[in-house]
């Protein structure tokens, strides 16, 4: 099927050949758990303990006073998995581009090549974000555990869908990197972050992709379940369908501007 | 001469990757900017520091302390990503090039003269971007400072190129070391741990001692740190020396 010269026929199924050439490289699945892993313990040992105040998007009335290191760990779990997600995707995506048009090549729609390696990429880089959850979830009491799971999963997926994107219209790998690795340290450690006391919940943040992920964390971590929750995981969905939807639509037009290089 | 040779073909690798060069300033402003956009109650705020076992007095800006801060980590995970990108990617012609005649020393000693010219521009940049910012006391030693920084995260991001077999290991040892040195261990603002003596081994502790003494008065000179940094940057040294020695053979 065809619309306005995209081939849609999605096959999911080539989710399978990238996942069993990413799990392959042994050392590149365990290079997902270094930093998650670093970050989150040595936050916990080095954070100062003081008293923090935290104030919620959802209930912008609520404010909660709490120990900075249960905010810190909370907080750089998601920084870890964000930037752990976002340039894991971008690596891998940006190295398989004489792959993918060689499968297009072969028949396969820009559609499937896509969607089947973030697929891959998530399947991977879930099984990182949940031990990074266990181990947050050991050194915390939180309120509503499974919303901190859930925050980590949603941060890690859309990170990869940002890196995702990048890998597919820019794939540079040492300019590329330090875009992925600078714009999620200042969006998940300062703006969408109660560390960034000068910006936090500025109505501009709102739209950065960390802030809804961070808000849910904050709130299942401290304030308990809250009804908003199902809508911010709405509004994650919809960013990471529209960051993987302007992925293939620029990947075509490069595609038709430069052609396709397969050796 | 054979030297000048080989920095030439480096030079060459890097003019090919034009975008690097625009990404290594931009990436640290940006960072430097977030600083000042999410220090609280715009620059007035002050906090209490502790340094060298004396109170700060007058108490220093959170502006002033986020800014010198957040420089320090941007010019370590600059610097120590673009000396891991350049040697990672020419580390396979290394083989060929000892094979032409050039001896393991000249080798080296080309890539460290590369990433010093480097280090120094991304510093200076820097340093002019904090003093618009920042009344720096000592801006010699603050300089000095953010060099010495970024070459040692360079000569570690050359060691880890070395060592490492895929590109995502190396990038995630790299970056966890960076954040977690320069941007947590040694932020008083959010660490219990910037003086315990046991991170005197991390490599950003020293050269970040430097930093703070050369911004803020805290009784001891700047220069009394430089011994212990110019010891670190000979051991990195001799690590890196010995692990590129252990190169395959083509």
């Amino acid at each position: 099927m065809s619309v306005k010269g995209f081939n849609i026929n999605l096959n999911l199924s080539l989710y399978k050949p990238f996942l069993k050439n990413m799990l392959r490289q042994r050392s590149i699945f365990i290079s997902t758990f270094i930093l998650p892993i670093l970050i989150i313990l040595t936050t916990w040992w080095i954070t100062a303990d003081t008293i923090m105040i935290v104030k919620f998007a959802f209930d912008s009335n609520t404010t909660i006073s709490t120990d900075m290191i249960s905010i810190h760990i909370i907080t750089g779990s998601l920084t870890a998995m964000g930037i752990t997600a976002s340039i894991f995707t971008f690596i891998l995506v940006s190295d398989n581009h004489k792959l993918s048009n060689r499968l297009q090549l072969a028949g396969y729609s820009m559609i499937s090549i896509n969607i089947g390696m973030f697929l891959s990429l998530i399947l991977v880089l879930s099984a990182s974000a949940l031990i990074c959850g266990s181990i947050t979830l050991f050194l915390v009491e939180t309120k509503e555990p499974l919303g901190v799971i859930i925050s980590i999963l949603s941060i890690t997926i859309l990170f990869s869908a940002i890196g995702n994107l990048l890998g597919w219209i820019y794939p540079k790998n040492n300019e590329g990197t330090l875009i992925l690795l600078f714009y999620s340290f200042i969006d998940l450690m300062y703006f969408t972050n109660p560390m960034g006391l000068g910006v936090y919940l500025q109505k501009w943040t709102y739209l950065l992709p960390g802030f809804w992920p961070t808000q849910i964390a904050l709130t299942a971590g401290f304030y308990g379940y809250s009804d908003s929750t199902r809508q911010a995981v709405l509004y994650i969905i919809t960013y990471v369908l529209i960051l993987l939807g302007i992925s293939i639509v620029l990947k075509k037009q490069i595609h038709n501007i430069k052609g396709t290089k397969v050796l | 001469m054979m030297i000048s040779a080989l920095i030439n073909i480096h030079l060459k690798y890097l003019q090919r990757s034009k975008g690097i060069i625009f990404f290594t300033v931009l990436s640290p402003v940006m960072l430097v900017l977030t600083a000042i956009m999410s220090a609280p109650e715009g620059s007035t705020a002050r906090t209490v520091l502790i340094l060298d076992e004396k109170i700060i007095d007058p108490a220093p800006k959170i502006l002033d302390l986020l800014l010198i801060l957040n420089t320090l980590t941007a010019v370590v995970l600059v610097c120590s990503l673009t000396s891991f990108f350049l040697y990672y990617e020419i580390k396979s012609t290394i083989p060929r090039l000892k094979q032409i005649g050039y001896s393991q020393f000249q080798i080296s000693s080309s890539y460290l003269i590369i990433i010093l010219v480097i280090n120094s521009l991304i510093s200076g940049i820097m340093f002019i971007i904090s003093l618009y910012w920042v009344d720096i006391r000592e801006p010699i030693g603050y300089v000095l400072g953010l060099v010495l920084t970024s070459f040692i995260f360079s000569i570690i991001g050359l060691i880890i190129a070395d060592v490492v077999k895929t590109k995502t290991m190396g990038l995630y040892s790299i970056i966890s070391l960076g954040i977690l040195d320069a941007g947590f261990i040694e932020n008083p603002l959010y660490s219990r741990r910037f003086d315990d003596p046991v991170v005197d081994i991390l490599p950003a502790h020293k050269t970040a001692e430097v930093l703070l003494r050369a911004s803020f008065d805290t009784g001891v000179k700047w220069t009394d740190g430089l011994i212990n940094i110019s010891g670190y940057i000979i051991i990195l040294l001799l690590i890196f020396y010995f692990t590129s020695i252990y190169q395959k053979k083509i």
